[in-house]
């Protein structure tokens, strides 16, 4: 299979990842599930959702806290899946945040906890390392859903869904952004 | 943006064949460094470079592995002539060549000919705009990790990295990932999964 068909026909596990993120951000404190791991996910403040159906074929909401707002609700109700999500990242002291693309599961525009290396060699040792270590907290979820997505699609389309309806009807709407607490 | 500093935008492909000796790799990044324009009227180059600094070539050996990483630039350099300035220079000339032969007309090839002898001679005046993208190569785990976000880049790198080191590049996406993370998971379960319809009905 070519590189550009292998990307479009996964796109869909790309935008369920996201959604399934989103959802586990809000409902379970963004925890992976994996015995032990203590480092929590949530969508931020951007998410753009997209669809082939309608009048509107994109719609990118920033700013504020759309991964909670009902027009967020109100697209994926119609149908739109997320394209691109802000994510934030938090594990211990550490705290990373990358705008996920659910085609492609690139990280853009990734910022990294710091480093207190001085010299190129650590520097870059020691950025890699914390790069690594963001996506691993990544792959962990993608694992944990794609074992539901694979062995249970229906629950999995019912959770979602039921989170959806939530949402639409104002859903418990928290006071504060959850790693805010 | 750079894996040094700031925040990073990154793609991640999986590497496909033998993963070559530390000899191999160098004399690839060699082979294939980035070698500056000389005369002749090509608008791109790219070749490997240092990654600390696009003018240090080849990669300085010592630089390159860090740890199980081999960490390199991608240098892509281009240059042209802005057209307006191409246009009013070969009509300038037409005009000369037509009062000096006294002439009303110039033939087709004739100007074409001039055209390319504009071109080139402009080009050795242009300077050349450089882009590096940045590559990290997890020499152990097979993956490597690019700054290069245009598809531009990342087809320079996919190619100049096959003939350099006889390598092919995958991207690293949902169903390749999936593949790699939970092998447990028959492929062929993956590839027939149907996209879960979450639209309600009453919306």
């Amino acid at each position: 299979m070519k590189p550009l068909e292998l990307l479009e026909q996964g796109r869909f596990l790309g935008e369920e990842f996201i959604l399934w993120l989103w959802r586990r951000g809000l409902v379970e404190g963004g925890i992976s599930g994996v015995d032990g791991d203590t480092s929590a996910c949530f969508v931020d403040d951007a998410v753009t959702l997209v669809t082939e159906r309608g009048d509107v074929k994109e719609l990118s909401l920033r700013k504020g806290n759309p991964a909670e707002s009902r027009e967020a609700f109100e697209a994926l109700s119609r149908g739109m899946r997320p394209s691109k999500a802000k994510v934030r990242l938090l594990a211990g002291d550490l705290e990373w945040t990358c705008v996920l693309n659910a085609q492609t599961l690139d990280t853009g525009t990734m910022k990294l906890p710091p480093s207190q290396a001085k010299d190129p060699q650590s520097k870059i040792a020691d950025r890699m390392f914390l790069l690594e270590e963001g996506v691993t907290h990544l792959e962990r979820r993608f694992l944990a859903f794609l074992e539901v997505r694979a062995q249970d699609p229906e629950t999995m389309a019912e959770e979602l869904k039921a989170w959806i309806r939530q949402g639409l009807a104002g859903g418990p709407a928290l006071d504060e952004a959850p790693w805010e607490g | 943006m750079s894996l040094l500093q700031g925040s990073l935008s990154l793609r991640r492909f999986l590497v496909l064949g033998p993963v070559p000796t530390e000899e191999l790799l160098m004399e690839g990044l060699d082979q294939d460094q980035f070698r500056p324009f000389q005369d002749g009227q090509e608008e791109e180059r790219m070749g490997w470079c240092d990654w600390r600094n696009p003018l240090i070539l080849p990669p300085d050996p010592n630089w390159v592995t860090q740890d199980r990483f081999a960490i390199l630039g991608l240098r892509i350099d281009t240059r042209k002539v802005p057209s307006t300035l191409l246009k009013a220079t070969v009509d300038y000339r037409l005009m000369q060549l037509m009062s000096e032969k006294e002439v009303g007309f110039v033939g087709k090839e004739a100007k074409l000919s001039l055209q390319d002898e504009v071109k080139a001679e402009l080009l050795q005046k242009v300077l050349p705009t450089p882009k590096v993208v940045e590559v990290a190569w997890d020499l152990k785990g097979g993956v490597l990790w690019t700054t290069a976000s245009s598809s531009k880049a990342q087809s320079a790198l996919t190619t100049l990295f096959m003939k350099s080191f006889g390598c092919e590049l995958q991207p690293l996406a949902p169903l390749l990932l999936a593949g790699r993370l939970a092998p447990h998971i028959a492929v062929e379960g993956l590839m027939a999964l149907d996209p879960l319809d979450l639209s309600l009905e009453e919306a």
